[in-house]
């Protein structure tokens, strides 16, 4: 009688193991460039930092005596409140038996420091809206920062990026620099907005067959804002004081022309750092990884917040 | 408002067009007689912005004395003053001191202000203002000086009397 299957069952091994490694996906992180890097603070746990005001302008006759008039200054302040970090282990046994445990203590450590990248994002981009506060419209000169998308369903409308740019420019926000970093949903909102049509012109038919943003941006500035778009964006009930989006998202517009124009300021007291040694008793190796930063508001000028409903386009 | 302090970096900021109006200082004087002269224009009445000029405590004012060159609409009253308490240290000019001409308002001068006080001032206050009425930013320009005495040889207590600063909102 020949091998076959059914006699030769200790050498059928039913269970595989493939040598490739499944991972997660991950965002994409924003560009280190949106805050203003305090290099300044390199000690102590409260930095100063001083502000100038405005002045006033006299009328003037001959000979007679001018008044000598002093300039407004101020003070605002930015601490280290951020201390988070990750800690863990590999025991001997695991090492011994296990296999691809290398790849394994690999990806774990990858996990960290991605991990780590997405928090500090995350806490980034709630710090950038809580310089909006919800529940007014936040004016300055006159005209909102704090808006609701004026869309169907507080979806996000072209008008929006037009009354933020007005916004700004009612703030004496420079025109260069200004970014809106947004949810997804809103490029899916901008890209329904494009109908299909047997005339159709080129660009909506580009959009059509590439959709509104690639890799994390709007394939075209909307009223000289560079769109990007995160999924880290902060979510919840945000208001103007007239309209309340239970569900919403907060997308941000902020102007990143210089450190001066910067909405939001960093400093790292310690970057992540990972250290790492023997523990003889329980016969492992241990991994522990913190960092410590700070964030602040420099100022909210040069901040806007569309808030638009996290789920519908 | 043109003058405001909504970006929240603890001064104010100007918005749009700008005038000539709110300006608050020491002329260059001698000895220890000090004028402190303050121009006032209608749009500087809407703005109710005055840069951070501060009174040195044991100032002791004696006189003070306003020049209308061109009339005010809609003003009730203007008080110039101790910062946050304008009405109590202070001096208050009605329509009637602010028609044409130059007059002599020392006796409007009130509280720690006032030149018939036997005591100076008690604290450095930053000087401040408030405008009662409605008025017309297109017209109106006047100068008000008031004549103090100060000559101290303690130097300790220049810092501004916090009190009398203005309240920003908070940094965010």
């Amino acid at each position: 009688m020949a091998q076959n299957r059914a006699n030769s069952m200790a050498f059928i091994e039913t269970e595989q193991y493939s040598s490739f490694i499944l991972r997660n996906l991950h965002d994409g992180l924003l560009p280190g460039t949106f805050y203003r890097n305090v290099t300044d603070f390199g000690s102590g746990s409260v930095l100063n930092i001083k502000t100038v005001g405005s002045v006033t302008i006299q009328d003037v006759a001959e000979d007679v005596p001018v008044d000598y008039t002093p300039i407004e200054s101020g003070n605002i302040q930015m601490v280290i409140d951020n201390y988070m970090g990750d800690a863990w282990y590999v025991t001997d046994e695991l090492k011994e038996d296990g296999a691809q445990v290398e790849a394994l203590m690999s990806a774990r450590s990858m996990e960290s420091t991605r991990a780590i990248q997405e928090v500090w994002e995350t806490r980034f981009l709630a710090r950038a809206a809580s310089g909006v506060p919800s529940g007014s419209p936040n004016e300055i000169n006159g005209f909102a920062h704090l808006l609701i998308g004026s869309g169907p369903n507080n979806t996000i409308s072209l008008a929006d990026f037009s009354a933020m740019r007005l916004a700004f420019d009612k703030a004496n926000v420079p025109a260069g620099g200004r970014v809106a970093i947004v949810d997804p949903v809103t490029a899916a909102t901008i890209e329904q907005m494009v109908t299909l049509t047997s005339d159709i012109t080129g660009w909506p038919q580009q959009i059509l067959q590439n959709g509104f943003a690639r890799d994390h941006r709007y394939v075209a500035n909307i009223y000289g804002w560079s769109v990007i778009t995160s999924n880290r964006l902060p979510r919840g009930s945000f208001s103007d004081g007239t309209t309340t989006v239970a569900d919403g998202v907060a997308n941000i517009f902020m102007s990143v022309a210089d450190d001066n124009t910067k909405p939001i300021m960093a400093a790292w007291r310690r970057m992540p750092s990972i250290e790492t040694e023997r523990n003889k008793d329980r016969r492992r190796q241990e991994f522990v990884t913190t960092t410590r930063f700070g964030f602040g508001i420099q100022r909210v000028d040069t901040l806007g917040m569309v808030v638009t409903d996290a789920t519908a386009v | 408002m043109p003058f405001e302090a909504t970006s929240r970096i603890q001064v104010m900021n100007h918005y749009g067009p700008r005038q000539t109006g709110g300006t608050v200082g020491v002329e260059r004087t001698a000895d220890s007689r000090n004028v402190v002269s303050f121009e006032l224009t209608g749009q500087s009445l809407v703005d109710g912005f005055l840069p951070p000029f501060v009174l040195p405590k044991g100032a002791k004012i004696t006189a003070a004395y306003v020049t209308v060159d061109e009339a005010f609409t809609g003003v009730t009253s203007v008080v110039l003053g101790e910062g946050n308490d304008e009405a109590t240290n202070g001096i208050t000019l009605t329509a009637a001191n602010l028609a044409l001409g130059t007059r002599d308002v020392t006796s409007s001068l009130a509280g720690e202000w006032a030149a018939t006080a036997a005591a100076a001032t008690t604290k450095a206050a930053r000087v401040g203002i408030v405008v009662n009425g409605t008025p017309d930013p297109l017209v109106g320009r006047a100068s008000v000086t008031i004549d103090y005495i100060y000559k101290r040889r303690d130097d300790t207590e220049w810092p501004v009397d916090e009190g009398t600063v203005p309240t920003y909102p908070p940094q965010l």
